[in-house]
């Protein structure tokens, strides 16, 4: 490597030696192009910010998981929507709206709406916190089974949004003025909200640190890093 | 250098996963195949062919078919002779007025303004490549590009549908209209194009293009041996 990058060497000394950082390098999050961070700052192919890990990783990560937890109280809590039929209204949170559902006779989809916003988003916050703490304090898997675990988390994000859309059909479609009418409520916004934070600190989590944390621990002490 | 792309040759080029930072050499990638990292899994590169016609195609098509989504209702609710219709940009109009309208603009983004500028942006960068020159603003329109690709939620509007016809179905007549049908396809054409919509996919069709229109190189320039 050339003299010029002689500042950011220690820097990237830090990273374990398998990395592409402990070589001062990354690849473009965007276009994959490998890029020299000591000399530029945004990849020269595409014109991306480039940075050897994601800045504020860890505190973006849990400021975005924490709130979709503050979120996920009224999201369950607050009715998604009203239905008013001949003058008498029912709130549907988004729990009775399965338990409706599922005693109307379909089972099947009563699982799926279960499945997209309950398991789903509960699942994201857990496996978030998971990875976190896997990163901060001690990994509670093998880094291969903590990677799939992230990819997973992408993968199955934005299926919450279901509920937001059925809201969204029903509102629409059924509006016969006093004989029957849905109205969106509060909590279809809380929910929402909770799938965009929940995506968010999915984005702001860097899976590199899992790889970097494993390599801390393989060099230092067991129990080691904080 | 050649990357997301069949290489006859066969020569390692260097990589970096994205997802847990391994410098690596990438062989050749299987035809129709692709290349996972060798530590952590995560997928790196697939095959694409050098054509462009099939995504520029695809995404002409999904042009047609997303305009048909957003112009006929997605579903009907009909009710003894009262008949209410949905299209998706009515849906979140009624949403403003009930006075959810930042629900509003979430369906909104996810549902037609993302999808919408992603095939268009694709097809800005893809169809001037097909014809040998570069778009205006490539770069940052790349970039909005890949920032806006994880918001796109066609395929969950699709089960979001299907959910609310059967929801509906016990006390009115409901059913799926053309919209839903063009919505179903344009889901099906953006699933297609999900390789060229990889960013390394798109750079490389782009380095494709521009080095077959650099002005020949005189240094590399076949001369005629002359005979004695």
């Amino acid at each position: 490597m050339s003299a010029s990058i002689g500042k950011s060497e220690d820097v990237a000394a830090q990273f374990p030696p398998h990395s592409a950082a402990h070589l001062g390098l990354t690849g473009c999050h965007a276009c994959g192009q490998i890029v020299a961070v000591g000399e530029h700052h945004h990849c020269p192919q595409c014109g991306s910010a480039v940075h050897l890990r994601k800045p504020e990783s860890l505190s973006r990560c849990w400021a975005f998981l924490l709130t979709s937890v503050v979120l996920y109280i009224p999201a369950n809590l607050l009715p998604i929507m009203q239905t008013t039929s001949l003058g008498d209204t029912q709130s549907n949170t988004i729990m009775s709206g399965i338990i409706l559902l599922w005693t109307t006779g379909s089972a099947d989809l009563a699982l799926i709406v279960f499945i997209a916003s309950m398991v789903v988003p509960l699942g994201k916050l857990l496996a978030l916190v998971v990875l976190l703490y896997s990163v901060q304090r001690r990994p509670l898997g093998s880094p291969r089974q903590l990677a799939r675990l992230y990819r997973l988390v992408e993968l199955v994000g934005k299926w919450s949004m279901l509920d937001v859309y059925v809201v969204t059909l029903l509102a629409t479609v059924v509006r016969f003025d006093a004989f029957m009418s849905v109205h969106a409520s509060s909590g279809a916004l809380a929910f929402g909200g909770v799938v965009v934070m929940t995506m968010l600190a999915a984005q702001a989590f860097d899976p590199r640190l899992i790889w970097d944390a494993l390599e801390e621990r393989g060099q230092k002490q067991p129990e080691g890093a904080g | 250098m050649d990357r997301g792309k069949q290489d006859e040759s066969g020569s390692a080029r260097k990589i970096v996963c994205h997802q847990c930072d391994l410098l690596q050499r990438a062989g050749a990638v299987p035809r129709g195949g692709s290349l996972r990292c060798a530590r952590c899994g995560a997928p790196l590169l697939r095959w694409v062919s050098h054509s462009l016609d099939r995504p520029v195609a695809l995404a002409l098509t999904a042009v047609v078919t997303f305009l048909i989504a957003n112009i006929f209702p997605v579903m009907t609710l009909e009710f003894q002779a009262l008949r209410m219709d949905a299209t998706m940009v009515a849906s979140v109009w009624q949403l403003h007025a009930q006075g959810e309208t930042l629900v509003g603009v979430l369906v909104l983004v996810t549902a037609v303004v993302a999808p919408a500028a992603l095939i268009l942006l694709l097809l800005w960068l893809l169809l001037p490549l097909r014809f040998g020159f570069r778009a205006p603003a490539f770069a940052p329109l790349f970039r909005l590009l890949m920032s806006l690709s994880d918001w796109a939620m066609v395929e969950v509007l699709m089960l979001g549908v299907v959910v609310a016809l059967v929801k509906l179905g016990h006390m009115a007549t409901a059913s799926a209209g053309i919209g839903m049908w063009a919505y179903g396809v344009t889901m099906l054409l953006l699933t297609s194009l999900s390789s060229s919509l990889q960013g390394d996919v798109i750079w490389s069709h782009h380095e494709d293009v521009m080095s077959r229109r650099k002005p020949h190189d005189p240094e590399r320039a076949e001369v005629a041996e002359v005979l004695p």
